[in-house]
């Protein structure tokens, strides 16, 4: 029985290619994004454990919020480094200081767009080889004040070398330094993609707001003192419960600095695995329904097996074994692909703006076995119904010759598929509004799998009317075409469920896509109420100096300057970010619609809080609200405001007096300009330039540009997400056309019965073509319909997180388009299946048996 | 009673001197060297036009071979076939393809029909491919020929074999060929539908000089037909003219003897 699997695997192989394709694809994205995780990983985690070995402890001030990007702590006195290195056991310290520096590239523009997500740092050099992480590769380190290291990528990308003038922007301002030496962080180009550039210690200290403080120590123990020795020694000396400070072992902070790496990873993870998952998703499809054409077609073979004595078990078997053969050697194939993939993946992220830390690839085995078993058990499930359908088939079909077909759908599928559309529906609209994401997964998953069961159902009436036209477009074809793909709808259904699925999350995302660009254009053109953006495109992180609100507010033809600073801090019993904005002028930047409560009064001590986001918290007008700022500072201030439109300036702010006493030193993100009457626009705007072009990172927009750099930042990861979702397109194309192939096997001899009257070649790949068109575009409109529900859904969700402006836009040339690349993609698919049709021996066809 | 193979075109019994198809000196061989097959050997034979010929024969005689070649579903290794005036020997496939759309008609043993298409649907084929309108009124007197005017809207699924068979047979008729095929049309038919097959097709040569060849091997079928050609192994080993079931049936004895 074994024998006469394996034969006729063999002697079939050209039916099983495109199974094999379907299976190796998926296998291939599974495979490739767990290993890109895993480097990932391992490079984030390992580019800090790798630096600081020779790091036996680190001294540093207390924690104040749990930060987006991990724990921050307060600075401590410097003279903690001098109390540090008289401790027994302590061989050398080294103090550390951290803070913004942006390195100005050769264009004048700043280097690294802080915007997606690296945070350009200084640091503090050490000439204390075993403390410093950074290891120079060319030069030396930094001795006057304006002196300075930079990483290699800094290098690479600036085109700098020792000798080099640059300039540097601080928090103090703009630094004009030379660069002396380049060095590496560990064995890496740059600190886990952030970019630094190193001072010497005072310089460091002036530059980056650490007037006699550092951010932390690092301590090399002596030979032969452990780390928890030396460690436990500082804190005896210091006394770590009155003054709150942190002493970590090295190897706690490799801990430390793992984690981290872990879970910026995870982000990573989950989005990479989820399109892994889809595309197995889809593979399962393909794989399922060509089992169930093999199986169909070899109904006179199993048959005869079972007539001749083979058990029901033997022939399921059989079946089974060659789901086992063909999943096995798919992914193994798969596995090899992987490792492409992900250098492919990588190349991606990194096109679409991302900075991925630099590395080899990192290969588990674990990781491999877990794709390869995925692939293979994949596979095994999506031949099991048809196997137990092979077993069953009686020994007396030896002797027919038609393949029975099924009539009427039944009632349990109609409702069956009712239920799950429901039941998708609900939990995703819960999922997406409660950030579940187990429950986003289950719910479109549900979804697809309703879609899926009801799909033979509506293939008839919807391919109907799809193809309506067909007969009087294409004449004969047409209506042959037509025909074919309404007289099977299991088939037909199955088929293009495959593509469904990949349409779906491209319609989805496309129609989010299309209301997120629409929302957030519309809601900032009703809000703005100013001119110019002084954009410097930071975030939490960086910035550009006070100084340059204030210059630009002294200009003639500025009427208002209103600048905006954000930091991440705890709000209450939350992590959140918090903007500072000057109460008295933000009117004149934003309508933000002020409900109760007056921004007169804020003052010092005043928060205004966003409508929705008091509710969902709990808070009235006249509550009180603890904050604990990132750099330590505490305050309590009082609820004196709340609003409706926190769109553009975030839910929570409070005075930029209140902020500045909190987080001195803080920069400017953002200055939003008003022209003063009877200036023009190109007037404004030269002026404005002529304060900003010294703020090397700032970029200047008007309202239009502000639109156009919405929308771009959209489309980046658009792109992203096509071209993840396009794997499952083209497998999805792949089962279509291998389906075609086994349709036009099964029809040989009415294909033969076709040329013998008169149908010509060309006719004939025509029809088949067309067929191939009618299912593709069946599939896309299905899954489109599908997508809009998804798309509502996100666009639900995104409005009860609270951005108040949401609305759902549906792109219905984008979705046209759609549509018709589908159909001319079912023909691309269909191409050699109906080019082996019409090559066809008339002959042969007709005499078939 | 003459059995003479004959390679001169011959007046039949109705007086036409005429070939509709003719084949010259045709070799057709399968294979090479010691597995060669030599299915047709040196045949040569004129089918008449307005007549219904069989071709009989044991089975591996040729019969559908001589067929097929005659058809243009097939090529010949040596030799000629001319359709008409045309020789068809060299056609490439297009023009292979038109001939069978607009000058031949086939009904085969079985499955000649497209199951997703109607009866009317299915006689109109040919034409449809073609992009010709059909003759209407030859259409509706073929149709009512054979009887299927309550039938036209019902699918191949619908209909009994031997319905199936007068759809293909109202297929073949009904553009108007110089020669209509028939391989083995009662074969898959108890006797009666087969009877009623062939009186459609005896009816088409009679009421509208319809040139017909089939391909038979069964007496009784053979007996419908104004001649019979024998073959065996290759060759044309006889020609009966004014055939009955019984002599042929006598004749197929000898041969088989």
């Amino acid at each position: 029985m074994l024998a006469l699997t394996l034969r006729g695997l063999a002697t079939h192989k050209r039916r099983l290619a495109s199974t094999v394709i379907a299976i190796l694809l998926g296998v291939a994205f599974m495979a490739g994004s767990m290993v890109f995780t895993d480097t990932m990983r391992a490079t984030l985690s390992g580019v800090y454990t790798d630096a600081e070995q020779g790091t036996d402890a680190l001294v540093r001030g207390p924690s104040t919020i749990e930060g987006f990007a991990g724990t921050l702590h307060q600075p401590v006195p410097e003279a903690v480094a001098d109390e540090v290195a008289l401790v027994s056991g302590v061989e050398r310290v080294a103090p550390r200081v951290e803070g913004y520096a942006q390195v100005v590239g050769p264009d004048g523009k700043a280097v690294d767009d802080i915007s997606m997500g690296a945070a350009p740092a200084g640091m503090a050099w050490t000439d204390a080889a075993e403390l410093n992480p950074f290891e120079l590769t060319t030069g030396r380190g930094p001795r006057a004040a304006d002196e300075v290291v930079v990483d290699k990528s800094l290098a690479d990308e600036a085109d700098l070398a020792p000798g080099d003038p640059t300039t540097v922007l601080t928090a103090a301002g703009p630094a004009e330094v030379t660069v002396v030496g380049v060095a590496r962080f560990g064995s890496a180009d740059n600190r886990a993609g952030n970019r630094t550039v190193l001072f010497t210690l005072d310089t460091a200290q002036r530059l980056l707001g650490r007037d006699g403080q550092v951010d932390s120590i690092a301590v090399q123990a002596a030979p032969g003192v452990s780390q928890a020795e030396v460690a436990s020694a500082i804190r005896s000396r210091l006394g770590t419960g009155a003054e709150g400070l942190d002493v970590v072992t090295g190897a706690a902070l490799d801990a430390e600095n793992a984690g981290r790496g872990n879970e910026d990873a995870d982000f990573f993870a989950v989005f990479m695995k989820i399109f892994a998952g889809v595309a197995l998703l889809v593979g399962a499809f393909i794989i399922n329904n060509t089992f169930v054409i093999l199986v169909a077609q070899r109904t006179r073979e199993l048959a005869l097996l079972r007539a001749i004595g083979a058990s029901a078990k033997q022939v399921r078997r059989s079946v089974a074994v060659e789901a086992l053969v063909i999943g096995g050697l798919a992914s193994g194939l798969g596995l090899l692909a992987g490792v492409g993939v992900a250098q492919g993946i990588q190349a991606l992220w990194r096109s679409a703006g991302v900075t991925l830390p630099e590395g080899p690839l990192v290969i588990k085995a674990s990781s491999l076995g877990i794709a390869f078993a995925l692939g293979v058990g994949v596979t095994l499930l999506s031949a099991l119904l048809p196997a137990r359908r092979a077993a069953k088939v009686a020994p007396v079909a030896v002797m027919r010759s038609v393949a029975v077909e099924r009539t009427r759908p039944s009632k349990v599928r109609v409702g069956l598929g009712v239920l799950l559309a429901v039941v998708s529906a609900g939990t995703l609209v819960t999922g997406f509004v409660g950030g579940e994401l187990p429950l986003v997964l289950i719910g479109t998953l549900a979804g697809f799998v309703g879609t899926a069961v009801l799909s033979p159902v509506l293939a008839r009436p919807v391919v109907r009317v799809i193809s309506a036209p067909l007969p009087r477009i294409a004449g004969m074809r047409g209506r042959l075409a037509r025909e074919n793909a309404l007289r099977n709808p299991r088939r037909t259904a199955a088929t293009a469920s495959a593509l469904m699925i990949g349409v779906a999350l491209v319609g989805g995302i496309t129609v989010f896509a299309a209301s997120g660009k629409w929302s957030v254009s519309h809601s900032f053109d009703k809000e703005f109420r100013g001119d110019l953006v002084a954009d410097t495109g930071a975030w939490i992180y960086g910035g550009a100096s006070p100084r340059m609100a204030e210059d630009l507010d002294a200009l003639p033809e500025v009427a208002a300057a209103v600048p905006t600073q954000m930091t991440e801090a705890e709000v209450g019993d939350s992590v959140t970010q918090l903007g500072g904005w000057p109460a008295a002028t933000v009117g004149r930047a934003f309508d933000i619609g002020v409900s109760s409560g007056s921004l007169d009064g804020l003052g010092r001590d005043g928060i205004a809080l966003g409508s929705r986001w008091a509710d969902g918290h709990d808070l009235a007008l006249g509550d009180t609200l603890p904050v604990v700022f990132p750099g330590g500072a505490r305050q309590t201030f009082t609820v004196r405001a709340l609003f409706d439109h926190p769109d553009w300036t975030g839910p929570v702010w409070v005075d930029r007096s209140a902020f500045a006493a909190a987080q001195p030193g803080q920069l400017d993100t953002r200055v939003y300009l008003t022209g003063a009457d009877g200036v023009g626009a190109t007037a404004l705007r030269s002026a404005v330039e002529g304060v900003t072009t010294a703020y090397a990172s700032v970029e200047v927009q008007d309202r239009d540009e502000v639109r156009q750099s919405v929308v771009d930042e959209f489309n980046a990861m658009l792109g992203v997400v096509y071209a993840l979702l396009a794997l499952a397109i083209v497998i999805a194309l792949v089962g279509i056309g291998n389906t075609i192939a086994l349709s036009v096997v099964e029809r040989t001899r009415e294909l033969g019965l076709l040329r013998a009257v008169g149908m010509s070649r060309a006719h004939l790949r025509g029809m088949v073509r067309w067929e191939a068109a009618l299912i593709a575009v069946y599939g896309t409109v299905l899954g489109l319909l599908i997508g809009l529900g998804i798309g509502r859904a996100l666009v639900y969700a995104i409005k009860a997180s609270g951005i108040e402006t949401a609305e759902t836009v549906v792109p219905v040339g984008q979705l046209a388009l759609i549509v018709a690349l589908a159909g001319a993609s079912g023909v691309v698919a269909a191409v050699l299946p109906a080019r082996r049709a019409a090559r066809l021996d008339v002959l042969d066809a007709v005499s078939s048996t | 009673m003459t059995t003479t193979a004959l390679p001169e075109p011959r007046s039949s019994a109705r007086g036409q001197t005429h070939a509709a198809v003719r084949t010259v000196d045709v070799v057709k061989t399968y294979g090479t060297g010691d597995s060669a097959v030599h299915a047709l050997r040196s045949v040569s034979v004129d089918f008449a036009a307005g007549e219904f010929t069989a071709v009989m024969g044991p089975s591996g005689s040729g019969k559908s071979t001589l067929m097929h070649v005659a058809a243009g579903l097939d090529t010949v290794t040596g030799g000629q076939v001319l359709v008409g005036d045309t020789d068809v020997t060299g056609l490439n496939d297009k023009a292979l393809t038109r001939l069978r759309r607009d000058r031949i008609g086939f009904v085969f043993q079985q499955f000649n029909l497209v199951p997703t298409l109607s009866a009317a649907e299915n006689i109109e084929l040919p034409m449809r491919l073609a992009g010709r309108r059909p003759d209407q009124e030859w259409l509706d007197r073929i149709i009512d020929v054979v009887g299927l005017r309550d039938r036209l809207s019902h699918r191949p699924a619908e209909l009994s074999g031997g319905q199936q068979q007068r759809v293909a047979v109202a297929r073949a008729l009904a553009g108007r060929p110089e020669v209509v095929f028939a391989d083995e049309p009662t074969g898959n038919l108890d006797s009666r539908s087969g009877a009623e097959v062939l009186s459609f097709l005896r009816r088409s040569v009679d009421e509208t000089q319809q040139t017909i060849v089939m391909v038979t091997h069964d007496p009784v079928a053979a007996g419908h037909a104004d001649r019979v050609v024998f073959l065996a192994d290759g060759q044309v080993v006889g020609d009966m003219t004014a055939p009955t079931a019984e002599r042929v049936l006598d004749h197929m004895k000898n041969l088989e003897g």
